[in-house]
């Protein structure tokens, strides 16, 4: 399938949103998308944006039913490990159920491994749901750890009460 | 995209962005502590010092600051995996005190009539970075948290990490995210008593990472 890979700007933030409530719909918790198209405006593309963005975007004759030519997307940003020094982390990887299995998906990982690799960083790290098997799948089958399984590392979270009651020393 | 950072052009004269997010804080005041009568510290005197701190002080106290690598590495010994500390003093400094750091860093400090067996008056770190979750917006990662054996049970770890989430709060963050093994049942149950939920045990999470040779094919296939 023709289509191209390139860095999001402003204007996409539109389409992301609208992405990102279909990635959230397939993980079943799209009532828990908070953000809006503005959030991802302000977050993403001031001087210090705590986010980047890649769009796969195809031509015009091959728009979605819909009419969308934005058909899959990318956030990731830079971390840290104190062990290993920069990082890349993939918080969203995301291509239209009409759209897969054509390439797409891998092309975008690629290009995010490809920009890590060019800013010093030594791993690509993301996190899948355990059910989620056919992601799973096709990230093991293009070489990754999972690290859960491997080494017992578990994702922890401190949000709403538990966070504001930690801010304030109150523990 | 690409606007007032570094960047690469590519194909089709895109900026793509190089360096981390790097956003900016200013340096907190401690918070108040309590006195610790039951103890033989009396007081403790922490310092907070951020990267951009660092951009008033001297070379040598960035150097002396970075004996953050020593407790990484004791940090790694407790984690079982010594081997697996990789960077150097000097990525450290290049990567957290830059123009554009990768991570901020909190140490706990005590006065020198407290310092530990070994001397050292540095007795904990936290090291913390900026993240996004697009369903909630700003985050933070604490990569780090350690306080030297002797020095625990004083609630220095507390103040590390309620400085970490007070430095969150301040930036508009939601979430504060990290890590923990889990057999480390000690760090686990602290966690879980301050209201953390362990995502991996209640809806599944797992860590997924590319690395090395899988790493180098993945980018190679880059359109």
């Amino acid at each position: 399938m023709d289509f191209t890979i390139r860095a999001a700007t402003l204007e996409d933030c539109k389409d992301i949103s609208r992405m990102i409530l279909e990635l959230a719909e397939y993980e079943k918790v799209s009532d828990q998308v908070k953000i809006t198209q503005r959030d991802l405006e302000q977050d993403g593309f001031s001087k210090n944006p705590f986010f980047h963005g890649i769009i796969a975007e195809v031509p015009e004759h091959l728009k979605s039913r819909e009419g969308h030519t934005k058909v899959g997307y990318s956030l990731y940003f830079y971390t840290y490990s104190s062990w290993k020094g920069r990082a890349v982390y993939m918080e969203d990887l995301y291509v239209m159920p009409e759209f897969r299995g054509k390439g797409i998906g891998k092309a975008l990982m690629s290009k995010v491994s490809q920009l890590g690799l060019a800013a010093g960083c030594t791993q690509l790290n993301f996190t899948v749901l355990d059910w989620n098997k056919s992601s799973l799948d096709f990230y093991l089958k293009q070489g990754c750890w999972d690290v859960t399984s491997d080494l017992g590392y578990h994702c922890m979270r401190c949000e709403g009460d538990a966070l504001e009651n930690l801010a304030q020393g109150d523990l | 995209m690409g606007r007032g950072e570094k960047g690469e052009k590519g194909a089709q004269g895109v900026m793509w962005p190089l360096m981390g997010p790097g956003v900016r804080t200013k340096p907190l005041r401690p918070p108040p502590l309590p006195l610790k009568k039951k103890f033989l510290i009396k007081s403790t005197r922490f310092t907070w010092v951020t990267c951009f701190g660092f951009k008033t002080a001297n070379f040598a106290e960035r150097k002396r600051d970075m004996n953050i690598l020593d407790e990484k590495g004791e940090l790694a010994v407790y984690e079982k995996m010594p081997d697996q500390v990789k960077i150097s003093h000097k990525e450290l400094e290049r990567d957290g005190f830059g123009r554009n750091p990768f991570y901020q860093c909190l140490v706990a400090e005590v006065s020198e009539d407290h310092k530990s067996k070994d001397g050292h008056t540095k007795v904990g770190y936290s090291l913390f970075f900026y993240t996004y979750s697009t369903w909630k917006g700003r985050t933070v990662y604490m990569e780090d948290l350690y306080v030297m054996p002797e020095y625990r049970g004083k609630g220095i770890g507390k103040a590390l990490m309620a400085t970490v989430a007070k430095v969150a709060k301040e930036q508009h963050c939601v979430r504060l995210q990290f890590s923990v093994l889990d057999w480390n049942k000690p760090s686990l149950d602290f966690y879980l008593a301050k209201g953390a939920e362990d995502l991996t045990a209640k809806e599944g999470w797992h860590f997924l990472r590319f690395h090395g040779i899988a790493l180098d094919n993945l980018a190679r296939e880059a359109p």
